[in-house]
């Protein structure tokens, strides 16, 4: 069966799939569903697909109660999160460390280290340039829950403050703290993979 | 501007995040915005932020693979099939 015949009514003539908007409205989020199941479970792809097929099933039997006229991405991307978070409860997986020693983590490097290091060592855009995307993303993957989630909400699918906030249901203080921790160790990552793969020089210090 | 409306660098950087994400508030953009046009520190900074969020970006970009597209319109269809076909 093709994805437009699925699509297309049946002999009755009724549409195939009948409950009112979900075609048009939910569907054409699969990818972006996609790429946040993928960053979620840190690239395990075989599990990024039972989540995708879970959250449109849950989509669709629960689809009265989206609301209309509301983005159906930051619906669609709850609901996912939600599935998430489950499955991780039923393998038995504890978050591997906790948001405050994150947190003492990030405190040791100075306010913006990356950008200092990385202007003085190398035009700032060379070093962006210098990545392919397999190793950006593997550099988010390796960022501990809460950071990895607002980064991939915020940075890869472009989701505003306030869609923050409704998705990971916490206020908007702890969002941009989130934002900011875990771009930061992100850039640390990367500017430390950069040094290790020789892309940029150490800064010489005198 | 007069001197009072004048903000400090380290002022611009706490607020940084929140005007390269577009989410500041109206007045105080205005002065991020006036501080950067004349600020050799923090503009390279706000440069190097504005790249880092096109970088990410553009390494995001996948789609879902064909397969899995299909089989979730399968899963669907066979919901609605559920839904249709009361069980007796």
């Amino acid at each position: 069966m093709s994805a437009a015949s699925t699509l297309s009514p049946d002999r009755s003539g009724e549409p195939a799939i009948s409950k009112p908007g979900f075609v048009e409205e939910a569907l054409p989020h699969m990818d972006a569903v996609y790429r946040f199941a993928l960053r979620l479970v840190r690239g395990r792809e075989s599990e990024a697909e039972d989540l995708v097929q879970s959250t449109f099933l849950r989509a669709y039997r629960s689809w009265e109660s989206y609301t209309p006229g509301t983005k159906v991405l930051s619906w669609l991307f709850t609901i996912c999160r939600n599935q998430f978070l489950r499955a991780e409860e039923r393998r038995g997986r504890r978050p591997e460390v906790t948001e405050s020693e994150v947190e003492a983590n990030v405190e040791s490097l100075a306010a913006t280290a990356v950008f200092s290091e990385v202007s003085s060592a190398d035009p700032e855009k060379a070093f962006f340039d210098s990545f392919v995307d397999e190793e950006v993303l593997r550099a988010v993957d390796a960022l501990p829950d809460p950071y990895r989630e607002a980064v991939v909400l915020s940075d890869l699918e472009g989701l505003s403050y306030p869609e923050l906030v409704e998705i990971l249901q916490v206020p908007t203080g702890t969002v941009k703290s989130r934002l900011f921790r875990g771009r930061r160790l992100l850039q640390q990552a990367l500017y430390d993979y950069a040094l290790e793969m020789g892309y940029v020089r150490p800064r010489s210090r005198i | 501007m007069s001197e009072c409306e004048k903000i400090p660098c380290d002022q611009v950087i706490a607020k940084l995040w929140e005007y390269v994400d577009d989410e500041i508030v109206e007045d105080r953009r205005e002065r991020v915005e006036a501080h950067l046009d004349i600020c050799a520190r923090c503009f390279p900074e706000y440069d190097f932020r504005r790249a880092y969020l096109r970088f990410v970006q553009r390494a995001s970009g996948q789609c879902i693979p064909p397969g899995l597209r299909q089989r979730v319109f399968e899963t669907i269809l066979q919901e609605e099939r559920k839904l249709r076909v009361p069980e007796s």
